[in-house]
């Protein structure tokens, strides 16, 4: 094999354990989901109740860091698989919740806004693992 | 765009994850490159001239219409 001129050979272009990471921030939404909403049982109204209820947005922070330290760290063809993810991401959340408007009217459960949170979330970190462990 | 890339590893004896690897690219992007699914950012598609030592207009052509 001819040894030509170019960029010493590594792997740097993919970050390493991303599933991880993606399912670890993940995760800690979904558990700080859950302490939030059983706050509103179990602690009285005061201070440490609304402290406790505004943990999910720390969570919140740490899954966006995450996905934004995944896109620095890609190349320009992951970087725009992933921007198409973020457009995927949007349809899903944009359809469902058209579509579950109109299933309301008929008469289904009303459900909080936090599930289109949560739904499109867990759908852009599916995408984000898929996209990334394709790339390899 | 077409482009010359298979032609251009295959004389050096690369693979795709080798070449991707001296252009700090990902393997997928070599291969999205080289079947047309993908055209390279400018200054990723100098990198590759630099490497084949070719002028860009030889690796990357426009399609004839």
């Amino acid at each position: 094999m001819l040894d030509l001129p170019g960029a010493p050979l590594n792997n740097s272009t993919v970050p390493p354990n991303v599933t991880r990471h993606v399912a670890f921030s993940q995760w800690t939404y979904w558990c700080s989901l859950a302490v939030s909403a059983l706050s509103v049982r179990y602690i009285p109204a005061g201070n440490i109740q609304t402290a406790v209820l505004l943990i999910p947005v720390l969570a919140a922070i740490l899954s966006i860091s995450v996905a934004y330290w995944i896109y620095e760290a890609c190349d320009e063809f992951i970087r725009i698989q992933l921007l198409k993810s973020v457009a995927v991401t949007a349809i899903i959340v944009a359809v469902g919740t058209l579509g579950y408007f109109f299933l309301e009217l008929t008469g289904f459960p009303r459900v909080s806004m936090l599930w289109v949170n949560l739904v499109g979330w867990s759908a852009f970190n599916l995408q984000v693992i898929l996209v990334v462990r394709r790339s390899r | 765009m077409k482009n010359i890339l298979p032609e251009l590893r295959a004389r050096r004896g690369w693979t795709q994850k080798e070449l991707a690897a001296r252009l700090k690219v990902s393997r997928q992007t070599i291969n999205a490159i080289e079947t047309e699914f993908y055209e390279p950012s400018i200054s990723l598609a100098f990198a590759i001239a630099d490497l084949f030592e070719q002028p860009i207009e030889t690796i990357f052509r426009p399609r004839k219409k």
